[in-house]
């Protein structure tokens, strides 16, 4: 997103795009700064992984609700088996396997990343990427088509042929203008009244 | 009193048929008095609609139970109170307050509209007329709340437990009457497309109910997630679960309506899309209706669960036809030929923040829809769940919030290179500092890192945003807080945006520590044990028994020590080789530096007739972090099983609800036509110093 | 007495819908030149917003002071143009109205073309 902004700005008027880049590498070094300051993995304990875990498993008696949250009886006696099998020595992936194994793949609360269920977690980025896209290239349309329709030049010439045409109603509208409890009482009173049709009675 | 209910469905039915056709017709032939006879019909509506829930309020104060409605949700035990929230407890009471809502502001929004859309009324009339006639067919016809028992039960079953607490009286109501409410900006601008009534004349109506919508599903929301941390006990407050989601999506659809109005508002573009944005949103809403009743997926959100699946779908279907339909059809009359000079510009960026909130409500739906879709094409079950919206909506969240750093600070049209640095400068110096102080700090977790450098930065451009516009007022002659004042005053929607920015900088600080920094730990604790987690120990020292004929339910009372963790060394260590967060110590003596900060009393009940339990946390709550505790069962060997955890910066979360009310107000408040002083003379001399 | 009671509500019910058509008081449709009236007034608040927006751009430092002064004489205009429309629309007729219509359409352009810059208007 970066490059490309930063690409058609630097097409449209070199100056814009020192700024943006700069943003965007500030926000990129600022996430590199972040990460390298966190080199060390941090200590979880086999409970956190085991909370962690608990929370990426749905209780199957429960509507919509991971074993995390839920105290239905089965969610408790899961949660001791996800320990269990850390305790064991298990990784992450193999006490996920072990329980679709036995309750199928909806006991995962989110769907795996292979096969059919791939998909589930491919659209989100088109999704993404294409408004990003869309946005973009919109944009883009609307300079393009609003640079040829755009009048250039002339325009404080009529204005000013305008402006002594108007002088009376310019003076008007500066009055309104300074003294602003005096617009006010102008507002459109649109509140209270009765509906239109209704009052224009004949 | 059932009776007097039927009659005034099967009324309000009649009437708003009349209304909708009524008012088409009296248009099409130009007849004023049936348009004014059908207006007036659309307000009795809303005086049936009254008597109907009246009614069955009534019946819930008279114990009536042969309703079925009334038996099913209510018995004589309930607190009077609580019939307000036994009125929409289940299916039939829950549409029959829909209804109410939506004829109640249908009303108030027709009577107060303004006159210059005199034109396109009759459409606007019709199509509320239209949507009431459907909730007024469902209730009468197929979820009738008067449905009578054949015979009358002595005692009813009584109310939801989970449906008790306090939160309970609000947020329902809320999150009901936020959905239904995006029909009135949906019925407005449709009105006026099809009287062809092209210009921003609906802008202002649009503009303002919409965002009372917005803030009212808002708040709902924000309630819902307060009550599900502080009394479901689910140790979380936002789960994405199917019911939440459909509530946000148009939510979300509608925060990118309230921003790209701002453009059409001031420089008459977008006026196109602001329109699909209104659509959109009005037929998420329909979407959310028919989940909600009976949709295709499963949530905890059961409360309102129905058959009525079909007749949902249908309609939501129609809308859908509808609202696109006649977009299409007069989208050439909406073309704006303004242009977009840059894409450095606040109205590109409000164009990419519009985009992006939409791409949070796509992938949402997608997530929503995919088990349906996985089922109906290879007939395997999956569940789509928190770890899955975390990551896909994660990342697009955090750059919803960068861009709120960045549009507000870019101005309309284009901009120049050199104010743009010294705009920017310092909100990603700040941003850089806060990176680097946390990783000094030791503070683990990288994205973590980077989005809370990303809010520093967010929070020094709208504290720039401030200080600049505050300071050349201040030059100006006026002090500090009149200066601001005056800032703020003088364009009331943004800076209450601003406010409401702020509410939701709050909002991402309490979600990144949460979901980062959590602690857990579980344990079982007999009368005069503790158990120890980070810097906490928490001793059982007495219970009691709450118990009534309906729930078996007992108070733990317990207080908090804040402990030196030097003291604790042996056992900590020996925790840590077992693997645990948390350790229980069985003797009750204390250290040398515990030192007591807190008493908590968590609760649990478990309702006996519904199988279902209930708890109250126990939560010390402070501005760095909550000390969290959920009591998950009172065991027969008179231990209690307890699910503890710390959660950091949750504090935040529940701060940031007044703030977002706040700001929303400000945003709405109607502001006079102009300053009351002219800028002009009084800037000439100071533009200098300023630029 | 709930069958009454509905009863009753029934008859409120078709007296209201009923009364327009009654009585000495005739409806009309809002004529065209008074929506178009309206209109031109909130057109020209809505422009008196802008202006005061501008300069709220303006004291805040978004906006230089070339590109003020035209932005805020171009609206000037615009919502003097306005309030002379509005001072001669007081004998309605049709064809008025629809010329209205149009100049109120081409106003409305202007009035969001006068945020644009004059030629070369950054002058920082």
């Amino acid at each position: 997103m970066a490059s490309r902004l930063s690409f058609v700005a630097v097409e449209q008027r070199a100056l814009p795009a020192s700024p943006v880049t700069a943003i965007f590498a500030a926000l990129l070094l600022s996430l590199l700064f972040a990460l390298s300051g966190c080199i060390k993995e941090s200590d979880i304990t086999l409970e956190q992984r085991a909370h962690q875990l608990a929370g990426e498993l749905m209780c199957p008696v429960c509507n919509g609700q991971t074993i995390d949250g839920s105290s239905a009886q089965i969610a408790v006696d899961m949660r001791l088996k996800v320990r269990d099998l850390l305790d064991e020595g298990s990784t992450n992936a193999e006490v996920r396997d072990y329980f679709v194994l036995r309750y199928g793949q909806d006991i995962l609360a989110a769907p795996e990343r292979s096969g059919f269920s791939l998909l589930a977690w491919i659209v989100p980025v088109i999704i993404v990427l294409g408004g990003i896209g869309i946005a973009l290239l919109s944009i883009k349309s609307m300079r393009k088509s609003g640079l040829e329709a755009q009048p250039v030049g002339g325009i404080s010439a009529v204005a000013n042929q305008k402006q002594n045409d108007l002088s009376d109603y310019l003076a008007q509208v500066d009055r309104h203008l300074s003294v602003g409890s005096g617009i006010k009482s102008d507002e459109p009173n649109e509140s209270g009244d009765a509906p239109a049709s209704e009052k224009a009675k004949s | 009193m059932a009776d007097l209910g039927v009659m005034a469905l099967l009324l309000g039915l009649a009437l708003s048929a009349y209304s909708a056709i009524g008012a088409i017709i009296g248009e099409k032939i130009g007849m004023a008095a049936l348009v004014v006879s059908a207006r007036r019909a659309l307000y009795m509506t809303t005086v049936t609609a009254i008597v109907a829930s009246g009614a069955l309020i009534n019946a819930f104060v008279q114990n009536d139970f042969s309703i079925a409605y009334v038996a099913d949700h209510s018995n004589t035990l309930m607190d009077r109170a609580f019939v307000w929230v036994a009125f929409y407890a289940g299916n039939e009471g829950s549409l029959l307050y829909i209804l109410l809502a939506l004829s109640v502001i249908s009303a108030i929004s027709v009577w107060f509209a303004p006159k210059r859309l005199a034109r396109s009324m009759p459409w606007t009339i019709a199509i509320l007329a239209i949507i009431q006639l459907f909730y007024f067919g469902v209730l009468a016809f197929v979820a009738s709340p008067f449905e009578l028992l054949a015979t009358v039960p002595l005692e009813g079953r009584g109310i939801n437990p989970l449906l008790t607490p306090p939160g309970m009286f609000s947020h329902p109501p809320l999150l009901m009457g936020g959905l239904i409410g995006v029909t009135i900006p949906f019925a407005f601008v449709s009105g006026a497309l099809i009287a062809g009534n092209y210009g921003d004349d609906w802008i202002d109506v649009a503009r303002v109910s919409a965002i009372i919508t917005w803030g009212v599903l808002g708040t709902g929301m924000l309630l819902g997630a307060w009550w599900a941390y502080t009394i479901l006990g689910w140790g979380g407050y936002w789960a994405w679960d199917p019911i939440e989601n459909v509530a946000l999506m148009p939510w979300l659809v509608m925060t990118a309506f309230i921003h790209s109005i701002m453009v059409q508002k001031r420089r008459g573009m977008f006026r196109m899309w602001n329109v699909a944005l209104l659509n959109i949103a009005f037929v998420l809403a329909q979407l959310g209706m028919f989940i909600n009743r009976g949709g295709p997926v499963v949530s905890v959100h059961s409360f309102a669960a129905s058959t009525l699946g079909t007749i949902f779908l249908l309609f939501m279907m129609v809308s859908l036809v509808f609202a696109f339909a006649l977009f299409l059809w007069r989208m050439p009359q909406l073309k704006s030929d303004r242009a977009m000079e840059s894409f450095v510009s606040r109205e590109a960026s409000f164009l990419i923040n519009n985009f992006l909130f939409l791409a949070v409500m796509g992938v949402t739906l997608w997530g929503v829809l995919f088990p349906v879709f996985s089922d109906l094409a290879r007939d395997v079950s999956v569940s789509v769940s928190a770890p899955y919206f975390d990551r896909v909506n994660g990342p697009v969240l955090l750059g919803i919030v960068v861009m709120m750093g960045i549009g507000p600070l870019l101005p309309w049209r284009k901009t120049s290179a050199r104010s743009m640095k010294q705009w920017f400068v310092w909100p990603i110096i700040v941003g850089l500092i806060t990176i680097g102080i946390l990783v000094a700090l030791g503070i683990q977790r990288p994205v973590a890192i980077f989005s809370f450098g990303v809010l520093a930065f967010v929070a020094t451009a709208i504290g720039e945003e401030w200080w600049r516009g505050t300071a050349a007022r201040h030059r100006s002659g006026d002090n500090w807080a009149l200066a601001w004042w005056r800032l703020v005053n003088g364009n009331r929607p943004r800076h209450g945006g601003y406010i409401v920015h702020i509410s939701i900088l709050m909002l991402a600080l309490g979600i990144i520590g949460t979901n980062f920094y959590q602690q857990r730990t579980n344990g079982s604790l007999a009368l005069g044990e503790s158990l120890v987690i980070d810097s906490y120990r928490i001793e059982y020292v007495d219970t009691f028994d709450s118990s009534r004929p309906d729930r078996i339910a007992q108070w733990a009372e317990m207080t908090v020590y804040q402990i030196d963790p030097d003291d604790y060394k042996q056992e900590i260590s020996f925790a840590k080789a077992q693997g645990s967060s948390g350790f229980t110590l069985k003797d009750s003596t204390l250290r040398p530096n515990d030192e007591l900060i807190d008493t908590i009393e968590p609760w649990h009940g478990f309702y006996i007739d519904f199988n279902m339990a209930s708890v109250r946390s126990g939560i010390r709550s402070t501005v760095v972090e909550d000390l969290y505790v959920i009591p998950r069962d009172f065991l027969a060997d008179g231990r209690v099983s307890l699910a503890v955890s710390i959660n950091p910066l949750a504090w935040w979360l529940w701060v940031s609800g007044p703030f977002f009310i706040i700001g929303t107000m400000v945003a709405l408040w109607p502001q006079a036509a102009v300053e009351r002083r002219p800028a002009r003379k009084r800037l000439k001399g100071e533009s200098e110093g300023e630029l | 007495m709930p069958i009454l009671l509905g009863t009753l509500l029934a008859l409120v019910s078709v007296v209201v819908i009923v009364y327009p058509f009654l009585g000495s008081k005739k409806y009309r449709l809002v004529s065209e030149s008074f929506v178009t009236r309206e209109k031109l007034r909130a057109e020209r608040l809505r422009i008196y917003r802008k202006i005061s927006d501008v300069e709220a751009d303006f004291t805040s430092g978004d906006l230089t002071e070339a590109d003020y002064q035209h932005q805020r004489d171009q609206l000037r205009i615009a919502a003097a143009e306005i309030l002379k429309q509005e001072s001669g629309e007081s004998m309605p007729n049709a064809k008025r109205d629809e010329e209205l219509e149009k100049q109120i359409s081409r106003l409305r352009e202007q009035s969001a073309a006068s945020t644009e810059a004059p030629e070369g208007g950054d002058t920082l």
